[in-house]
């Protein structure tokens, strides 16, 4: 019993977290406090438990369906850390919107065991408990904003497409367990690699390609993205961050784990998946661009421009399919998703920040001539849009590079030429930000100059220097994901 | 023999349920619909050797789903609205559930389809489910709970008249 | 003789139908139903395995699915009661505020 406790430590440790969230709302009132709470719940608790784990080195109990080792660990830190500067923006945020509720954190919180969940899955149960746990408190979080009409829409629509999609997986799902008569992701293994598939290779087939609907679904790539920019742009601005970044990285960690345990014991299963994601991940990146340059709200912009860095990281997902790759691969996959993460939640922080208290979503013209009246605001947020846009000395720069190398050492030229090609497009409507920060257009006005807290503030130049630091010496975060999950 | 009469009575109560949901035009008909498809599919669980399944289907399906379902659209006061959303996205949407429709049958008639094997009375009793659900479904189990109070609470939050 | 096929081919007929109707139909509510028909479709799949294989992992799986439903349920019912409170209308072509 006790290494069961062992075994599920972050997700229980962050369920408890939750819990006592959800039991303080009924006696706090104020928002603040409760944000703190949920800070340090979620530092001490789920950070200190992932550490404990850690440095044991993971800890795998079979029995518990879940998987602790340090794959699902180095995901757990990153949910942990996603979480907790996501909570740190909604303080202020949430006072400017004049809609603090103390329910929030825990709903952040609850978000975030189930990634943890999800990323930890070693069976079809808890990975689909998983991610229904994360969408579910997702729903509730994109709607915390009723006085304005696109929360509350931007709501509706995630779940129904949500629930829409989770239908999919779930079909895939069931014609999987149809085909190996187990749920578990080592059985279900154990029969793809002996070939003792009990209704025949088609609806094995089925399944696998239905899963794979869904999961494109969560990690919203062309053409199942229409959900995205809607959702991004209508939920309040530090929640697009933890949908954007967390629920986008449990989702890979989810497609990571599925794949090294379950579809590798089939070559057949590799080879389409190499394929699928190939061709969607490409599409994703020249289609989601194309119409990105056309975007001129910020967060629906940085709502595109999270379809396309799930493109991008589409083409490691794939290429995790050749086995001589898949060590590098891996680590390079990692790398992104940490990469992304930092400047992301910048960026998205930085949005938050220009928000008029009033106003819900703002277009460039909010940020036209920042450059000369907030000049250390604009300075940090075109370092997260050169590196979200790939420029060297940013840890963006060296997360592109690192997937593109790989793909150029396993000798995939076109896949690399063409997804370069697509990055050098996708730089144009990030500098598009940079130069309205800078070169505010003849005539007009010059933009209302946003106030900034100084907890928003730290973490901001936390966040951009660590973009920038990591950008230029990314030793630690290379030592930390080099061969994870892999053996 | 009766067992397959049966069948095929309650798959095809199931069938005009889920069409009269989807095509009807009133609301309050469509919702019944639904109901009579859960219950129908309820039956067959029964069928399938889990009963108590079955009643939780009823119960919570045809029960608890369809009385919230019928009681948000009276509160609404029922409006008219049938299938129509745009004609190109209807078109699309026929020819792609027929596609996917032909490509299940395709997989199912290359499938190797046995006769249902048969089981023992305990297979499927409660005692068995539920000592899976205490021990080898434990953390799913706490993680299902977990989701439920979320529900609980987001429900609150999200339909509270006034805040704070 | 009723062979695991029929059950097969009753659940894809229902999640076919189950699927026009969340792509077609307008008021939320039934485009919520139709979608639970399909949940619904997808849980006589893993039943109808389960006994085929004499499992019960299957009919775990059911019981998980009912409880998401449920949960989906009363989360969906709030936000259409939110989204009518604002709207006036079930109706999701009421929710295009926001495109491309």
């Amino acid at each position: 019993m006790s290494d069961l406790l062992w075994g599920t430590l972050p997700i229980a440790a962050m369920g408890l977290a939750a819990c006592l969230m959800f039991l303080l709302a009924a006696v706090l009132k104020s928002g603040r406090t409760a944000g703190v709470l949920g800070i340090l719940s979620t530092l001490i608790l789920g950070g200190g438990s992932v550490l404990v784990l850690w440095s044991q080195g993971g800890k795998v109990v079979p029995a518990a369906l879940v998987s602790c080792d340090k794959l699902a660990l180095f995901f757990d830190g990153l949910f942990v850390l996603v979480a907790s500067l996501v909570m740190a923006l909604s303080l202020e945020y949430f006072d400017k919107k004049k809609a603090h509720h103390v329910e929030l954190y825990g709903f952040i919180i609850l978000a975030t065991a189930g990634m943890m969940g999800l990323a930890s899955a070693t069976n079809l149960i808890t990975f689909y408990l998983g991610l229904e746990t994360m969408s579910l408190s997702f729903y509730v979080l994109a709607g915390f904003l009723r006085a304005h009409e696109n929360s509350v829409e931007a709501s509706l629509k995630y779940f129904l497409l949500g629930a829409f999609s989770s239908a999919f997986l779930l079909l895939g799902m069931a014609f999987l367990y149809g085909s190996s008569a187990s749920l578990d992701f080592g059985g279900i293994a154990t029969a793809l690699s002996t070939g003792a598939i009990p209704l025949g290779e088609p609806i094995l087939y089925l399944g696998f390609f239905l899963f794979l609907v869904g999961l494109f679904f969560k990690l919203s790539l062309i053409p199942f993205h229409f959900w995205a920019p809607d959702v991004y742009q209508g939920a309040p601005t530090p929640i697009t961050a933890l949908m954007a970044v967390g629920g986008k990285t449990a989702a890979a960690a989810g497609a990571i784990r599925i794949f090294l345990s379950v579809f590798t014991a089939s070559q057949g299963l590799a080879d389409k998946w190499f394929h699928l994601f190939m061709a969607v991940g490409l599409m994703t990146i020249f289609v989601g661009s194309m119409i990105a340059v056309t975007q001129r709200h910020i967060k629906r912009l940085l709502a595109y421009s999270s379809v396309v860095h799930a493109g991008f990281i589409a083409l490691g997902l794939g290429a995790l399919a050749v086995a001589s790759l898949r060590e590098q691969m891996l680590a390079a996959v990692l790398f992104y998703l940490a990469a992304y993460l930092l400047m992301n939640v910048g960026a998205f922080a930085v949005a938050g920040v220009v928000e008029r208290p009033e106003n819900y979503d703002e277009t460039l013209r909010s940020y036209s001539g920042l450059g000369t009246t907030a000049p250390y605001l604009a300075a940090l947020f075109s370092v997260f849009m050169l590196s979200l846009a790939g420029i060297p000395l940013t840890v963006g720069f060296l997360g592109k590079f690192y997937i593109f190398g790989a793909l150029v050492k396993g000798g995939y030229y076109v896949v690399a030429s063409l997804g370069l090609i697509g990055a050098v497009i996708a730089t144009y409507y990030y500098l598009k930000v940079v130069v309205a920060l800078y070169f505010p257009a003849a005539g007009e006005e010059p933009a209302q100059v946003p106030k900034v807290g100084w907890t928003t503030l730290a973490l901001l130049t936390v966040m951009g220097a660590g973009t920038l630091y990591l950008g230029i010496f990314p030793g630690l975060l290379t030592g930390l994901v080099k061969g994870l999950g892999i053996g | 023999m009766t067992f397959a009469v049966v069948f095929f009575a309650v798959a095809f109560l199931a069938f005009i349920g889920a069409l009269t949901l989807v095509f009807h035009r009133h609301p309050v008909i469509a919702v019944l619909g639904m109901a009579a498809a859960t219950v129908s599919i309820g039956v067959l669980y029964v069928m399938l050797h889990v009963p108590f399944l079955g009643l939780f289907q009823m119960i919570v399906y045809a029960g608890a789903v369809m009385v919230i379902a019928l009681y948000v659209i009276m509160a609404l006061g029922p409006e008219e609205s049938g299938p129509q959303v745009g004609t190109v996205q209807t078109v699309l949407t026929y020819a792609a559930s027929l596609l996917f429709l032909l490509q299940l049958y395709r997989v199912l008639i290359k499938s190797e389809i046995g006769p249902m094997p048969a089981v023992d009375e305990a297979f499927g009793s409660i005692q068995a489910f539920g000592g899976a659900l205490v021990s080898r479904y434990a953390v799913p189990f706490e993680l299902a709970s977990l989701l439920l109070l979320g529900a609980m609470v987001g429900a609150v939050v999200l339909s509270r008249r006034q805040w704070q | 003789m009723i062979t695991i096929g029929h059950y097969l081919v009753l659940a894809s007929f229902l999640f076919v139908v189950g699927l026009i109707g969340a792509l077609t139909r307008k008021s939320a509510i039934i485009v919520f139903l139709a979608i639970e028909l399909m949940l619904n479709s997808v849980n006589l799949v893993f039943l109808a395995l389960g006994r085929y294989f004499g499992q019960l992992d299957g009919a775990v799986f059911v019981f998980f699915i009912m409880a998401v439903s449920a949960a989906e349920a009363a989360i969906g019912v709030a936000i259409t009661v939110a989204f009518i409170r604002r709207n006036k209308t079930t109706a999701i072509d009421a929710a295009n505020l926001m495109k491309w």
